[in-house]
């Protein structure tokens, strides 16, 4: 009887051990499932407001509603570089001519966060101050492409020759799991704003 | 010892129960974020789709406006409204839309004026384009283009009958098409009437124009003293036309002119002597301006062979000749007479000549008449002369997205 009480006490021991390892080992991977997948989601929100407010300033590139401010489209282009760009365009549908920029800060901007990639991407409309637009990005590269298609040496020195544009927009999670970051990543393939060389 | 185990499933059921609807909803909420992204970038694709279809029916048919309406394309769908807008303007709105996502494309088209061309000629005659030449703003011939060497063309270009050799090595910045065929209007009547409506009209015999800011010194023979007349009384609409005789012009103009000397049966009529320099009291280039001058002729459009001239001449305006083309008076006598230094566009029959060349040790070196230096203005992409003659055809001014 003895043994038998013995045998239970122990098969109930290892019982509950083998149970306390799967509820410690299941706790642990739900919590990193539990914030990977909210990282996910935060960066993939993220990517997409940007990413949506980025197309509808670009796909504006030369509009002006008083289009006779903008005569000459092609000359809408003001700077056209790897990871900054200037044009003008009408960003509140008010028939008055706006100079947007988009640049990328330094690293150093985003010294608080735990990537050690991440910066600012700055959006500025004529002289007001500059406006943060995210954190947790990690590429913004444009490529410009001549009317045959051809690639042009960015910064571009002529921006009245850019047809078409190319962005590509990486952003990650500022903090990792571990050692492993969240990120979405985006590419508009050939952007052609129809007012840059529409007439 | 069993109730504690039964007591540690509970708490794993537990948190899995509270854990895994959490993980389950920020993957939906993942999926559905995606979803709303992609619906609207559908929506706007179908948006565009039916923008462009409806650009490309106007294209084809000007006076079509019927639009579109609920046309499917790829599970979604596009309407698509097109209405007459301001003068000589066509307004698209198309929007497109997939489940509850929509998004809209408006377009404003114009007609287009010939005044938007930088080059235009219906015959090219023995011309070839050859390299250091440039041409600024948009281009046109009716004819072949000749191409020897690289020629740089800024601005979007199109020939009907391509290039020679095709292709050629010419460098075309703003792109280039063969087989658009824009031909010259068949008559000037437009203008005509615009100068009959609300204009200016002499009958017959010479016309001498002298523009004074926005006043003008004409006379109708050469030995008679100018009358001055404010410009706004001298016409209405800024529409000045000679029925039977020439147009001499010059001055500094502050206003909206066309000029328009027709034949009229007379065989030396249908010119426009450019006398003197013929510019704008606000230059467009240091600033806004809406001086603007559009000078048609049916024949040529002549630099006169004269003291004036023989020091370089400047036109600023958007030239026109119907059946000729920009000349130079005596062009194979006259001095050595600088740079024709235009600021507009040329549209013309047949390229005239304007100096003559000759080769001095291997260089081309002017032994008559003028060098060119011909600049676009910009605001001919949309802007043009009071009646000045149009295509026929709508080009896009603006697009927003």
């Amino acid at each position: 009887m003895g043994n038998i009480t013995l045998l239970d006490i122990l098969g109930s021991a290892l019982i509950a051990g083998f149970l306390l390892m799967i509820i410690s080992h299941s706790n642990a991977r739900m919590n990193e499932t539990l914030f990977t997948t909210g990282n996910d989601l935060v960066v993939q929100e993220e990517l997409v407001t940007l990413v949506q407010t980025i197309e509808e300033d670009f796909r504006r590139l030369g509009y002006c509603r008083d289009q006779m401010k903008i005569a000459d489209p092609s000359k809408a282009l003001l700077q056209a570089g790897a990871a900054s760009i200037s044009f003008q365009t009408d960003v509140d549908n008010d028939g008055n001519v706006d100079t947007l920029s988009y640049y990328l800060g330094a690293v150093a901007d985003l010294a608080v966060t735990r990537n050690p990639r991440d910066r600012i991407l700055y959006r500025k409309v004529n002289g007001s101050g500059p406006m943060p637009m995210n954190i947790g990005l990690t590429l913004f590269d444009v490529h410009y492409f001549d009317v045959n298609n051809n690639s042009i040496a960015r910064p571009v020195a002529s921006p009245s020759a850019v047809h078409q544009i190319e962005i590509d927009i990486r952003l990650e999670s500022t903090a990792p799991y571990d050692t492993t970051y969240s990120f979405a990543a985006w590419r508009q393939l050939r952007l052609r704003s129809r007012n840059l060389t529409g007439r | 010892m069993g109730k504690y185990s039964i007591m540690l499933v509970f708490a794993l059921v537990v948190m899995l129960g509270v854990i895994l609807p959490n993980v389950h909803s920020l993957g939906n909420r993942s999926v559905e974020n995606f979803l709303n992204y992609s619906m609207q970038i559908q929506s706007h694709n179908l948006a565009v789709s039916g923008a462009n279809a409806a650009a490309t029916q106007i294209y084809l048919t000007p006076e079509w406006r019927e639009g579109y309406s609920e046309v499917s394309v790829n599970g979604g769908r596009y309407n698509v409204s097109v209405t007459d807008y301001d003068t000589n303007k066509i307004r698209i709105l198309s929007v497109g839309g997939l489940e509850d996502s929509r998004d809209t494309v408006l377009v404003i088209l114009q007609g287009t004026s010939f005044s938007r061309y930088a080059y235009y000629s219906k015959v090219e005659g023995a011309i070839t384009w050859i390299t250091g030449d440039t041409v600024w703003g948009p281009f046109h011939t009716q004819d072949q283009m000749k191409i020897s060497g690289t020629p740089v063309f800024k601005g979007k270009a199109s020939a009907k009958n391509g290039t020679n050799p095709d292709p050629s090595l010419a460098i075309f910045e703003g792109g280039f098409v063969k087989g658009v065929s824009i031909d010259l209007p068949l008559n000037l009547d437009p203008t005509e009437q615009g100068a009959i409506d609300g204009g200016r009209v002499f009958a017959t015999g010479d016309l001498w124009l002298n523009f004074v800011n926005n006043n003008v010194e004409w006379k109708t023979a050469v030995g008679d003293p100018p009358t001055v007349t404010a410009l706004s009384d001298f016409t209405a609409n800024g529409t000045i036309m000679l029925n039977a005789g020439n147009i001499h012009v010059q001055g500094v103009l502050d206003g909206r002119v066309t000029l328009l000397a027709k034949q009229g049966g007379v065989s030396s009529a249908g010119n426009i002597y450019i006398d003197d320099d013929i510019r704008y009291t606000h230059d467009p280039r240091t600033g806004a301006s809406s001086n603007i001058l559009g000078l048609i002729a049916e024949n040529d459009v002549i630099i006169t062979d004269n003291a004036a001239n023989n020091s370089s001449v400047t036109i600023q305006a958007a030239i026109f000749c119907h059946k000729g083309g920009l000349t130079a008076q005596n062009h194979n006598s006259r001095p050595v007479a600088g740079k024709i230094n235009l600021l507009g566009g040329l549209v013309q029959y047949q390229r005239r000549p304007v100096g003559i060349f000759s080769s001095v040790g291997g260089i081309p070196t002017i032994t008559s008449g003028f060098l060119k230096n011909y600049r676009y203005d910009d605001r001919f992409y949309i802007d043009a002369p009071p009646f000045y003659p149009w295509t026929g055809g709508y080009q896009v001014v603006t697009w927003m997205e």
